[in-house]
């Protein structure tokens, strides 16, 4: 496979573009038109099992971040009591 | 009570609730099976009971607390009633953030003013102001004496909380586990729930045990820097 670089290095064709010069018209018309034109379909149930993941996932995370933060502040706050007595 | 004894009884009491979390969590994802209408997004059901039941015990502390500090005007009452508030608010606050998440999946909607849910918001900022009335007045014992008064008084809700599903139209279902005819949760899922609630529990206690032995320490710095002063 041709990397990019060696793209550009392809000789102009008889419209008078080179290799890569050719490709990005392609690409924006592939970024102006809608993806599902495309993109293969995602099945509706896959797409509503990884909104469920996604929030089952930011649920736990969220209740850890919040017993981390209570447990950090305490710790802190037995840390400067225990420097002040010292 | 002394402060090696809190200590230790915070570690033992931290490291079997979190075991007892690692259980629940393995039981969550690798063993619990999975609810046939709602899918995955069943499983915050497990942390946010848990939390919600944690962060109610919680404020029933306070309440008991509170009640004790009016009479007794002891203050190791009033620190271990804070601890339970702040320990209280923590666990609340999972079961609020968890809720949501869920209800977004389950009823279409992130939050509705729905009665269960607006006590239970309710209940979250009574017992912020239980932790900022303290610092609102100048005289030290006055604010204790504020809060325990809101300790109690916040405690009302408590009951209403649990209530509001009977009493009023609700989105939230009815008791699935505390009703006369016994629980209507699947075996597996009513074990993982209670295993999750008893973790919690159990976490909730080490954590005010170690909050509660943070606040001796600092009356006894708060003393002794007393007592350099006078001698000073």
């Amino acid at each position: 496979m041709k990397s990019i670089l060696q793209l550009w290095r392809l000789p102009a064709n008889r419209s008078g573009l080179s290799g890569l010069a050719a490709i990005v018209p392609v690409i924006g018309l592939a970024l102006i038109l809608p993806t599902e034109l495309f993109a293969q379909e995602v099945p509706v149930a896959t797409r509503l099992e990884m909104r469920h993941f996604w929030h089952v996932f930011i649920a736990y995370a969220l209740a850890w971040l919040i017993l981390a933060g209570w447990v950090l502040s305490i710790l802190k706050r037995l840390r400067r009591v225990e420097e002040k007595l010292d | 009570m002394s402060l090696r004894a809190i200590r230790r009884g915070a570690l033992i009491l931290g490291f079997l609730g979190i075991g007892l979390t690692l259980v629940f969590h393995w039981m969550v994802f690798f063993w619990v099976s999975t609810e046939a209408t709602l899918g995955i997004s069943q499983r915050i059901f497990y942390i946010h009971v848990a939390g919600m039941w944690t962060g109610l015990l919680a404020f029933i502390m306070v309440a008991v607390c509170s009640v004790m500090y009016l009479w007794l005007r002891d203050d190791r009452l009033d620190q271990i009633g804070q601890a339970a508030a702040e320990g209280g608010l923590v666990f609340f606050a999972v079961g609020l953030t968890a809720g949501p998440l869920w209800a977004r999946l389950a009823w279409g909607t992130w939050w509705t003013w729905e009665p269960r849910l607006t006590l239970s918001l309710l209940a979250f900022f009574i017992y912020i102001g239980y932790l900022m009335v303290r610092g609102a007045t100048e005289n030290r014992e006055r604010g204790k004496m504020f809060a325990a008064v809101i300790g109690v008084v916040g405690a009302i809700n408590i009951p209403l909380i649990h209530v509001s599903v009977l009493w009023f139209r609700s989105l939230h279902p009815e008791p699935v586990v505390a009703r006369q005819e016994g629980p209507a949760l699947p075996a597996d899922m009513l074990v993982t729930m209670l295993t999750a609630v008893l973790a919690w529990t159990v976490l909730l206690f080490a954590l005010i045990l170690l909050r509660y032995g943070a606040a001796r320490l600092e009356t006894r710095a708060e003393a002794r820097a007393l007592q350099r002063g006078a001698t000073a």
